[in-house]
């Protein structure tokens, strides 16, 4: 019994080889410990009291922007930032005053740029102290550097706009995100802002803000007492954000926004087969360049006090009457609805009665017309007795049936709808004239009063004419790539609704008509004809009541010219508006504008021979201007 | 109850014991100092724990080993279906489901699985149709069998550092109640084989890096590296003597991560230097040797259950430390007795119960 408690001496001696393999281990911790502790500790002493590992921001470069042609529109340059910590310096003071002798800046500058951030900052995080420093500033600095412990010099991406104030208000800007943006991201649960991170603006910078926008990176360094950064000892690499490819062409915004120099106006083109929008301008512009890095405030104040409001992108959200455009949804609707008119002739005395006169255009008047004629010379007397023959409420389904009175829905910031009045309308806004009166509709037979439209709206709308009757949200955003993965993501053309109430035969004749207004010799927009291209269109001189500057604008002038274009007639690849703020006329204020965009799309095609503007043709395709030597793709983080 | 039994605790054991749960109390008395609230919670909870661990202890103590041994396949199916129940019912903490809730109490079953399995385990070895010249491949499926149910319900948690204890507990269990050397070279082989498929497509790729990073934690600072650099700097810099208490500038600004929990070894090394670290490692050397002595008196299961705890707390601990100062890679694995917790430092002290019955016994009822 005794002996079956005591184990065996196998496992006795198991016991002893246990314990002699227990100690084994831990003399192997303890060891470790001694190298640790004992040999190595005051190094690690060193790492952990002073800080000496660091953690450094990679920024993240944004996305790539390029046009359908795969043009780089907007990419990244190096920026330079002399940056210091403040926990690594003895003395501020002789430290600024050394940085303020090489750089040629004033030291209080420098100090007020340190004061002003102090209070914001983490222990031993890093300050700008000079922001997109210059190249020779640099080279001083880095030739001093021994002399200057604290100072660094980081390379941070900045934006570059090579086609300057080409689109501007359409890519929009970027800067420093707000502090209440901030917050109220980090309200929504949005932790990856921090204070001094870009944001885009505006334009599509600011659409697409979730897609350009990388995912920063960081890396441990370990500095010296110095505080300068000697060894990397780890990193996470940043995500750069996703490239996006627009719809738009950059020969044909250039030709158009060169056409509009000196003007104050807007041009949309569209390919009315899809919604794509091949150009859209609006001037005058400005050069994105001055919101690179950091924007002075003498530009920003001078941009937001010009009187014609460069930023404002009146493409789309200017709002304009539509003058004699309009014309093309009352031939629509008249052919559709079978009006008399559609088929009868009648008579332009050069005026038209109804209570009191409305002058006709042409004060002579233009005579015995058909509709085809009333369009082509834009005759006025004839439209007003369309629309009292249309009433209303058809004119009124048939606008905004064709996007009149709302967003056209394109992805841009501050969109305007525009209007087209109704009963209801009326009603609401007139209190004491509630009732819609026979004469209300006048005006806007002819394109004034209760309507009022983007040039945007005029090119969807024609587009959906032209194209039998599909409207299609514009859009600017073709695809989005992934250069990371190489994943793309195609964005397809949205069909928001088809107009099958309109017999097929009715818009076939609204765009033989809108043919001869350019083919025509009585035709209003014979200045945009081309040779072997059939184009059509509408002019519209749309009057501008209020006073400049509590100037009278002489008649001419204070006039709104636009047009609205399309070719070939047959099967329609482009519509074209065109907007020139007291243009004059139409036919020849806008007129020419619409031909050179026109000219530069069918010449593109190898259509057309040769362009009116040699001007544009020097400045076609692919060759930029660079203001300093060029500059590939940069690594942004190789400055340890 | 018996003043007898009293007198014939193995007072060295407890002592020993207590004297670990101190360094505890006084490390966590300085790395869960809030200095808002003038107190360290973590101080207050686990003075708390130990004293609950204690009277365990003084419970299992006056449990005849023969009731654990008759209730040991028992404790080791309790513990199984826990694990099953976890898969249903757990919490999820930190990404992997380990915790039970059952109202009054929240706990981990993989602890309680510990004990269990090392009780099963060692009946099952102490069998007197043991085979006498060692375990052969066939004697092996059984106790295979035992030890694979927990292994891998624990590793589908997925609790790869506690899984892996399991294997290192049984292993020496094994090896203590005698394998043949063929089959041990078999084993061997069959290890290195089996790793590649498990790396491949058994592993989750959090357990993957933190096993790449060990090899080379400068990989990943910032991320799964970031522990391994960071403990390895609070180490390193106490020094000789240590920083002095509530001084340790990795422990005080939080640089470390779990730091009450899994990584508390790194705050003791930083405010107490070498010494403190010795000196808690002479304490658990001198422990695991008396658990051993109390091993050598008892029947063939008190061996077996003694040596198994033994085996427990020592993994645990090597493995714990290894991975602080950066020998071995980062798992979550607790630090026996000292690491904050109440179901981690219960265990220990329900396990040292356990030894401390056999010791009794062998007094008593001899």
């Amino acid at each position: 019994m005794k002996k079956a408690l005591i184990i065996d001496t196998a496992m006795e001696s198991k016991l002893i080889v246990s314990g002699a393999v227990v100690f084994a281990f831990l003399a192997i911790l303890v060891i470790r410990l001694y190298y640790l502790q004992v040999i190595k500790g005051e190094y690690f002493k060193d790492l952990s009291e002073n800080n000496r590992l660091r953690t450094v921001k990679i920024l993240a470069p944004r996305g790539e922007i390029i046009d359908r042609e795969g043009r780089l529109v907007v990419y990244n340059r190096p920026s330079f930032d002399v940056v210091l910590v403040l926990e690594d310096i003895n003395n501020l003071d002789t430290l600024l005053e050394s940085v303020a002798g090489i750089t040629g800046l004033s030291k209080e500058e420098l100090f007020n740029v340190v004061k002003s951030r102090t209070n914001k900052r983490e222990r031993f995080e890093p300050q700008i102290i000079i922001q997109d420093a210059d190249r020779e500033q640099i080279a001083k600095l880095e030739a001093n550097e021994y002399r200057l412990p604290g100072i660094i010099i980081e390379i941070s991406p900045a934006r570059i706009y090579p086609f300057k104030s080409l689109a501007a208000q359409l890519l929009g800007y970027v800067s420093e995100i707000s502090a209440n943006k901030l917050k109220e991201r980090q309200l929504v649960g949005d932790e990856t802002y921090k204070l001094g991170d870009l944001v885009g603006k505006s334009g599509i910078e600011a659409i697409w803000e979730k897609e350009l926008r990388g995912i920063d990176g960081k890396k441990l360094v370990e500095v010296d007492a110095h505080g300068k950064r000697r060894k990397e000892v780890g990193k996470v690499d940043s995500i750069s954000g996703k490239d996006i490819q627009l719809t738009l062409d950059v020969d044909l915004q250039r030709a158009a926004e060169n056409a509009l120099q000196n003007k104050v106006g807007a041009v949309v083109a569209l390919d009315p087969n899809n919604g794509e929008v091949l150009a859209l301008v609006s001037t005058p512009t400005y050069d994105l360049n001055m919101f690179s890095r950091s924007v002075s405030k003498t530009d920003w104040q001078a941009l937001r006090n010009n009187p014609d409001k460069p930023m404002n992108n009146r493409a789309i959200s200017g709002t304009y009457p539509s003058g004699s455009t309009i014309k093309l949804v009352e031939t629509l609707a008249a052919v559709a609805e079978n009006l008399p008119l559609a088929t009868n002739r009648n008579v332009c005395p050069g005026y038209f009665q109804l209570g009191r006169r409305y002058a006709c255009m042409k004060k002579e008047g233009h005579g015995s017309l058909n509709l085809q004629e009333a369009l082509m010379t834009s005759c006025n007397v004839f439209f007003y007795q369309l629309a009292l023959d249309l009433g209303i409420d058809r004119f009124y389904k048939y606008a905004t049936a064709l996007g009149l009175g709302s967003p056209t829905g394109i992805n841009l910031p501050n969109e305007s709808s525009g209007l087209f009045a109704n009963r209801e309308w009326k009603k609401n806004n007139f209190p004491n004239d509630p009732h819609w009166k026979a004469y209300d509709i006048l005006p806007m037979a002819v394109g004034q009063g209760f309507l009022n439209v983007t040039p945007l709206q005029i090119a969807q709308m024609t587009a959906t004419i032209v194209n039998g009757g599909r409207f299609y949200r514009p859009f600017l955003v073709k695809k989005i790539i992934n250069t990371m993965t190489g994943e793309e993501q195609i964005i397809e053309p949205e069909l928001i609704r088809t107009l099958d109430d309109i017999p097929a035969n009715a818009f076939e004749t609204v765009k033989a008509y809108a043919s001869t207004v350019v083919n025509g010799n009585r035709g209003t927009g014979r200045r945009v004809r081309l040779p072997g291209i059939e184009v059509g269109g509408k002019t519209g001189t749309a009057q501008y009541k209020a006073l400049v500057d509590n100037k009278k604008l002489n008649p001419e002038e204070d006039d709104h010219a636009w047009i609205v274009v399309f070719a070939p007639v047959q099967e329609p690849e482009i519509v074209v508006s065109v907007l020139v703020e007291h243009g004059g006329h139409g036919g020849s204020g806008a007129g020419p504008i619409a031909k050179q965009v026109l000219e530069m799309f069918f010449y593109k095609k190898g259509l057309l021979k040769e362009l009116s503007n040699p001007l544009a043709i020097e400045k076609l395709s692919g060759k930029i201007e660079e203001d300093e030597e060029e500059i590939g793709f940069v690594e942004l983080d190789d400055e340890l | 109850m018996n003043y007898k039994l009293l007198k014939n605790i193995d007072w060295v054991l407890l002592g020993l014991v207590i004297a670990i749960s101190c360094i505890s109390l006084f490390v966590l008395s300085s790395s869960g100092y809030e200095p808002k609230t003038y107190s360290s919670a973590a101080l207050r909870k686990q003075a708390f724990y130990v004293a609950l661990g204690v009277g365990g202890f003084l419970v299992c103590t006056f449990i005849r080993v023969s009731v654990w041994k008759y209730w040991s396949y028992f404790i080791y199916g309790v513990g199984c279906a826990m694990l099953v129940g976890v898969i249903f019912y757990g919490d999820v903490g930190g990404g992997a489901q380990r915790w039970l809730d059952l109202k009054i109490v929240r706990l981990q079953p993989s602890e309680v699985m510990k004990i269990g399995l090392i009780l099963a385990l060692g009946r099952f070895l102490a069998r007197d149709t043991a085979p006498k010249d060692g375990y052969g491949l066939v004697d092996l499926i059984l106790p295979g069998i035992i030890i694979g149910i927990p292994t891998a319900l624990i590793f589908a948690q997925p609790d790869l550092g506690t899984a892996l204890t399991l294997i290192m507990i049984s292993g020496s269990m094994l090896w203590f109640g005698g394998i043949k050397k063929k089959v041990l070279l078999l084993m061997f082989f069959t290890a290195v084989v089996i790793a590649v498929p498990v790396w491949n497509w058994g592993l989750k790729d959090y357990q993957k890096d933190r096993v790449l990073t060990f090899m080379n934690p400068e990989l990943d600072p910032l991320g799964k590296g970031y522990h391994a650099i960071q403990s390895k700097i609070a180490v390193g810099s106490g020094g000789t003597f240590g920083k002095g208490y509530k001084k340790g500038t990795q422990t005080q600004l939080r640089f470390l991560p779990e730091q009450n929990t899994d990584f508390i070894f790194s705050v003791l090394a930083e405010e107490n230097g070498f010494i403190g670290a010795f000196t808690l490692l002479s304490l658990y050397f001198f422990l695991i040797l008396r658990i051993f002595f109390i091993a050598s008196k008892g029947d063939k299961f008190s061996t077996f259950l003694s040596f198994g705890i033994a085996a427990y707390i020592f993994w645990q601990l090597f493995v714990n430390i290894g991975m602080v100062i950066g020998i071995l890679p980062v798992v979550g694995i607790t630090l026996p007795l000292v690491s904050y917790g109440g179901t981690s430092v219960i265990s220990f002290y329900i396990s040292l119960g356990l030894v401390s019955s056999v010791a009794v016994k062998r007094m008593n009822f001899k």
